[in-house]
């Protein structure tokens, strides 16, 4: 090397490579695995048909009325036609036809599938949605700031609050606040610049004070595998017993109890990303730790994350219909695809389509879902990638 | 820092810095020794100057580089940067010196985030001073990629679409954004072709001349040595062993840890004879012997190597070494 072939900067470069979106790139790959394709398709009609379901089977005098009652016409058979001598005009159904039949009510079976559709499809986003949101939460400080210590001060300091907190709302205040009072004081002690951590020579009970209880990746990861521990259907079970039974606790308790894979994958990413020079240059630059963890890492550790989700919505929409089997899902009057199954079942014999609709319909979604978080993790792990 | 001090005349001063890190094995993990990655370095860095730093792998240039950085803690030392002590410095202390000491990273792959497009990696850096305002960032962005020779296309590209080169120059247009005094360029070239290589090295010279830069040049590379360092400094396991102007030190190489490193460079006319020897410098031993460290793998060393425990000789104005033939 030398002075003579010193560039000069003859006309600026332009990128390399075709511009192709990320999501041209991922199409490109997607479209190639036919099943995943398979689940796409039934993830989108199922989506559809959960959203018409809504509108069609709510409101005051709705399309397809799931809870009306037609006693003469019970355990019709699929695509019965209605007897029209024994409905008056507001029962019959529309098309003129019983899709899906009629439970032992005289229900129509096609009204309460659409019902329970949407039942489905929310107790899948929401849980997981709310796993999800835990799930990266913990993981990701698991992962960023897992190897700092939680020293004794500060686990005393959270009990002190904590307990404060909870004699208070129990009813003694004069404790409680004083807890809280003391907490607060230490807190703010603990944060100024007169803190143990800013002693150089601190006598034996601070340095005991300011010891290591555990690392803050043990704290969470330990947690994780606490939770894991419990068999989670059984967990999910004995809530439910003890809350009040509706649609929306089912929700927040598949959520509370399905966040640990999430925790796991994220802290893994978040292990290896944290290491890598982008990052090392974003601190360099003197971003915030906020901005490193959700904006640079979280983006990149996020396509595990998207494949789990995926198939935690088939496993949250199968323990809802479970629940809802055993009688401890949504209440009764409100339709859902357990719960018709649940019915069912006193008639399988008489009236299978009560139980085989509702159950290809589980299988099916569930299928789906699964299938289309196979193929979009074999997309977006690019390791996989190579392969195809 | 009060503006009536005078200036100093270096702008980045290391002192006795150390570093070394935990060995732990077993099931319980239990720390066994420690690693001793960086063992009293003394270096400094003149205003719009190189330093290059070189040494094989493993010899703690790359942590110096962090600790400077304070991405990692030093364990014992003083780093002055501007005059300033910042060994000590927390992190939001450190916040605003942050811009002026800046990165170039050896990995274009790894040094890049693929969620990011090169706007908005190089806003990032905008952002931290203060640039926030679209357009005037837009402006800056263009500003940057003209500077290290990119096209003002390339804004919403992703750092996959772009060559190694390419993105090296995107890393070092993330270093300037927020106007740095002191660059360290960690090995970057050593990942490129060698045309590349020569583009890179290139522009980090014209843009030195341009923005009145200093860089601390790691590299294991002695050819980029020569044509960009004004000094050079020789590290070997955690220690600097030679340090001396880059003309001196290829003419009158002093250390034999040096000799090495110069016959391993490949030459065209240099005899064949040369460059077996220097290849067959032994494997290093796991623990530092007594006396001169490289003893164990120096081709010249003797009984008196033993005694000698690495001080500082003399060897002319401007040139140490920590060899006692130098004397």
């Amino acid at each position: 090397m030398s002075r003579s072939d010193r560039l000069p900067p003859a006309g600026l470069e332009e990128p390399t490579a075709p511009h192709h979106s990320r999501f041209e790139e991922f199409w490109r790959l997607f479209r190639r695995n036919r099943l995943a394709l398979a689940g796409l398709a039934v993830f989108i009609a199922f989506f559809a048909v959960a959203l018409a379901g809504l509108f069609l089977t709510s409101g005051d005098r709705p399309v397809f009325d799931p809870a009306m009652v037609r006693l003469p016409e019970k355990l019709r058979p699929p695509l019965a036609a209605p007897r029209l001598d024994v409905l008056s005009p507001n029962q019959t159904p529309p098309f003129g036809v019983y899709l899906f039949g009629t439970d032992d009510l005289g229900r129509d079976v096609f009204a309460r599938m659409l019902q329970g559709a949407w039942v489905s499809l929310t107790v899948g986003f929401v849980a997981v949605g709310i796993a999800v949101v835990i799930g990266i939460f913990l993981g990701a400080i698991a992962g960023y700031y897992g190897h700092r210590p939680i020293r004794l001060e500060q686990v005393l300091i959270t009990v002190a609050l904590a307990a404060g907190g909870v004699l208070l709302v129990s009813g003694r205040i004069e404790a409680g606040a004083a807890l809280l009072i003391l907490g607060h004081a230490w807190l703010f002690f603990a944060l100024s610049p007169w803190g143990f951590r800013h002693w150089s020579a601190p006598p034996r009970p601070v340095r005991l004070l300011h010891g290591r209880v555990m690392l803050v990746d043990t704290l969470i990861m330990r947690f994780v595998d606490i939770m894991l521990c419990f068999p989670s259907f059984f967990l999910i079970l004995t809530v439910v017993a003890l809350l009040p039974a509706s649609m929306y606790t089912i929700m927040i308790v598949i959520g509370l109890t399905s966040w640990e894979g999430t925790t796991r994958f994220v802290r893994a990413e978040f292990l290896t990303l944290r290491e890598l020079d982008f990052v090392a240059a974003a601190r360099a630059l003197g971003l915030g730790d906020f901005r490193i963890i959700f904006r640079h890492i979280t983006p990149n550790a996020i396509a595990p994350v998207l494949v789990s989700a995926t198939i935690g919505i088939a496993s949250a929409i199968l323990t809802e219909a479970g629940l809802s089997f055993l009688g401890f899902g949504v209440p009764p009057p409100h339709a859902t695809w357990g719960n018709i199954l649940s019915d069912g079942k006193r008639f399988i014999f008489d009236a299978p389509w009560l139980t085989f609709i509702p159950g290809v319909a589980i299988l099916l979604v569930v299928l789906a879902f699964n299938l289309f978080g196979e193929g979009l993790r074999d997309v977006l792990n690019p390791r996989l990638r190579e392969r195809s | 820092m009060s503006t009536d001090a005078p200036r100093p005349a270096d702008i980045l001063k290391v002192e006795g810095l150390k570093k070394s890190f935990p060995v732990r094995r077993g099931f319980l993990q239990r720390t066994t020794g420690h690693v001793r990655a960086v063992d009293g370095v003394s270096l400094a860095i003149g205003r719009g100057k190189t330093l290059g730093l070189v040494g094989e792998s493993g010899c703690g240039k790359s942590t110096l580089a962090r600790m400077i950085l304070k991405l990692l803690p030093s364990d014992e030392g003083r780093i002055l940067f501007d005059g300033t002590d910042i060994s000590a410095f927390t992190d939001a202390r450190m916040k605003p010196l942050r811009r002026r000491i800046q990165i170039v990273f050896q990995d274009p792959y790894g040094s890049l985030n693929p969620r990011m497009s090169v706007g908005q990696i190089l806003a990032e850096g905008l952002r931290t001073v203060g640039v926030r305002d679209r357009s005037a960032a837009a402006g800056e962005t263009e500003r940057l990629l003209s500077l290290v020779g990119l096209s003002a296309r390339a804004v919403d590209r992703y750092p996959h679409e772009f060559s190694g080169g390419q993105r090296q120059r995107i890393g070092i247009a993330r270093a300037l954004s927020v106007g740095p005094s002191l660059v360290i360029c960690d090995e970057p070239v050593s990942a490129l072709d060698v045309s590349i290589q020569a583009q890179i090295i290139n522009l980090l010279k014209d843009l030195q001349d341009r923005l009145d830069l200093s860089y601390l040049f790691i590299t294991h590379d002695l050819n980029v040595v020569g044509y960009l360092c004004h000094r050079v400094a020789v590290m070997y396991r955690g220690r600097i062993v030679e340090e001396a102007p880059a003309e001196a030190l290829f003419e009158r190489p002093l250390h034999p840890y040096t000799h090495a490193l110069l016959a391993a460079v490949p030459d065209i006319d240099a005899p064949r004879g040369i460059q077996a020897a220097a290849r067959e410098l032994p494997e290093e031993p796991a623990a530092p012997p007594a006396g001169c460290r490289f003893r164990p793998r120096c081709p010249e060393a003797d009984e008196r190597c033993d005694r000698f425990d690495g001080e500082w000789v003399r060897a002319g104005e401007d040139h140490r070494v920590r060899c006692w033939r130098a004397g």
